[in-house]
């Protein structure tokens, strides 16, 4: 299992992958774009967040793309908002022209639209988590169409992860494995990120908040307001899905993600080598049993280690 | 333009049926409080949630049969996004809830394209893609965004021809801006808009689900509950976009004045105002 990164600029590429980087996924800001599609037309699905989380116009991802040749690592780029108008896809598949002609690795596509795109281009084609595939039949769809990579959801189970690939095993699979939680689906959650006021989630938990009860009495308001209290506060503040990794490596789990293509460097790197060394204990061991007692745990484990609340996999060890 | 009115018992059915037995009381005070005379049709299922998809009995629906006979209506059944360990569950359950609801379910609607494949291949109910398919954004926070007019996208090039090659019956929209522009949707198709809620965001995370779960089973995605969505609502007043409400998985705000443009007749899918707690 390869550890998938967010390559938020171009000069860190060295530094990742000293790290241990595998794969690097990124996107791109377009002037042109913007003009056409206006403030809120987004070409992935960080795009409101500017330079900040797509630092590169697409002319210098190109660049990239070209620098990188003839090293291992496999480079993706994104078109992962949440749907595109006609006008939009004639737009990118202009960009997919031209990622082809440069002989990109890839991209990362959110809908069927851009799956058939990619595909009559002839470029490799990952499914993001914004498609949803949450069960074998929606694989199996994809699949049909022309994918050739999926990304699952971060709120299937592992058993379902194993379910899904054992079932469509004709594709490479890939995980989520580090820091940002999504208390939502990625795939039907339709508020903008956008940095002046970043996700709808946020707002919702820092709102005021009134829970209305039927039967409300003070163990029910009691236990309403806690439950509340806990999910607002505590529940995916950092994520984590480390404890999880000796089954996505016995089951051929493709890459494990670490996402945040607008977080800070030193955090990424602290990431990426947590993860590659996991994975080169779980290739070591011989039980999942094993691999929890050898494991190596996050920074900050006192704090985020703690009753499955920042676990991508919380049954890994609550079951 | 012409609205022909149905009435939303997804997401609420369960509720209903095990408090009231029935569901001629309910369905005649929605009736009332949408300012109609009559309705068309009932959606039962659900859009939001597998459990709750999955607790719905052959008997409720059996109940929801004398209402389509005794008002001369259709059913349309709402299907959710099922995640692979109730996938088969659902396949079975889909097969028990269309038996019982017989000659009067005539639509279902699909949410993902797996269920879309299924139904297709195994059922002759006319299909429908139900809300999650339009996933234009949707954003009261931002107001030059929201205060603007939106040609939903699920009517491009490539899901026009996926429609053709299902045999697509209709859509079901929300209504996500203040105005909402229908001049690229077919006019053989059947246009629905959820009234008057629009959903901002759902998962398979349940919060109020998980109320009387211990601490570290909290938050598992579809993970069992007791239907505390029955009972409980969360309220939200922002500064930024003012009020939103929970209700099992998904977040609503309401948006009754949303202006639809460039459209003959559409249908009102309405749910009632008990979803935000109102009696």
């Amino acid at each position: 299992m390869k550890v998938l990164v967010p390559l938020n600029q171009k000069e860190n590429l060295e530094r990742y992958i000293s790290c241990g980087a595998g794969e690097f996924y990124l996107g791109f800001y377009d002037n042109s774009w913007r003009v056409i599609f206006g403030e809120y037309g987004d070409i992935n699905r960080l795009t409101g967040f500017k330079e900040a989380a797509n630092p590169h116009c697409f002319e210098e991802v190109i660049n990239i793309i070209k620098e990188n040749k003839g090293r291992d690592q496999k480079i993706f780029i994104t078109f992962n908002s949440s749907l595109y108008s006609s006008e939009q896809l004639l737009f990118i598949e202009r960009y997919m022209q031209q990622l082809k002609e440069v002989d990109c690795d890839g991209v990362i596509v959110s809908c069927i639209e851009l799956v058939e795109l990619a595909k009559k281009i002839g470029l490799y084609c990952v499914i993001s988590t914004i498609a949803g595939v949450y069960n074998r039949d929606i694989a199996r769809f994809y699949i049909e169409h022309g994918a050739n990579r999926i990304i699952l959801p971060r709120d299937l189970s592992v058993d379902e992860i194993e379910t899904i690939v054992q079932a469509q095993p004709s594709i490479d699979y890939e995980v989520f494995i580090m820091r940002n939680g999504c208390a939502y689906s990625d795939s039907n959650c339709l508020g903008m990120h956008r940095r002046e006021l970043s996700s709808v989630c946020s707002t919702l938990c820092r709102s005021e908040h009134d829970i209305f009860l039927e039967e409300d009495n003070f163990r029910n308001r009691h236990d309403a307001e806690l439950n509340n209290h806990v999910f607002c506060n505590d529940f995916h503040n950092i994520t984590c899905g480390v404890c999880s990794i000796y089954r996505f490596v016995k089951m051929g789990i493709a890459a494990g993600k670490i996402v945040g293509r607008s977080d800070d460097l030193e955090n990424i790197c602290n990431d990426i080598q947590l993860v590659k060394q996991n994975v080169e204990i779980a290739k070591e061991c011989n039980s999942q049993e094993e691999y929890l007692e050898r494991m190596v745990f996050p920074r900050g484990r006192e704090d985020i280690c703690k009753m499955g609340l920042s676990c991508y996999y919380p049954e890994m060890r609550f079951r | 333009m012409q609205k022909i009115l149905c009435l939303n018992l997804a997401e609420m059915m369960n509720g209903i049926y095990e408090k009231d037995g029935t569901f001629m009381i309910s369905v005649s005070n929605m009736l009332a409080e949408s300012g109609y005379s009559r309705f068309t049709r009932v959606y039962i299922g659900s859009s939001f949630c597998a459990i709750y998809f999955l607790h719905a009995s052959t008997d409720m629906i059996k109940s929801v049969n004398l209402v389509c006979e005794k008002e001369q209506c259709k059913m349309t059944l709402v299907l959710p996004i099922f995640t692979e360990k109730y996938l088969d569950k659902a396949k079975e359950q889909i097969k028990k809830l269309v038996d019982a609801a017989g000659v009067y379910l005539d639509e279902i609607t699909v949410n993902d394209f797996g269920m879309l494949e299924y139904i297709h291949n195994n059922y002759k109910q006319k299909i429908n893609l139900g809300r999650l398919f339009m996933k234009d954004y949707r954003d009261k926070r931002y107001s030059e965004y929201f205060h603007s007019c939106v040609k939903p996208k699920i009517f491009n090039i490539t899901m026009l021809e996926l429609m053709k090659q299902y045999n697509i019956h209709g859509v079901e929209l929300d209504l996500t801006h203040e105005k909402i522009d229908l001049s690229e949707a077919p006019s053989n198709l059947t246009i629905g808009f959820h009234y008057p809620y629009c959903y901002q965001t759902v998962g398979h995370i349940c919060e109020i689900g998980s109320t009387n779960q211990s601490i570290d089973k909290k938050y598992r995605a579809n993970y069992n509950c007791s239907f505390e969505c029955e009972s409980q609502i969360v309220h939200y007043t922002s500064e930024e976009g003012g009020h939103y409400l929970k209700h099992g998985r998904a977040v609503y705000f309401e948006n009754p004045d949303c202006n639809i443009m460039n459209a003959k007749q559409i249908r009102l899918i309405y749910t009632s105002k008990q979803l935000g707690g109102e009696k």
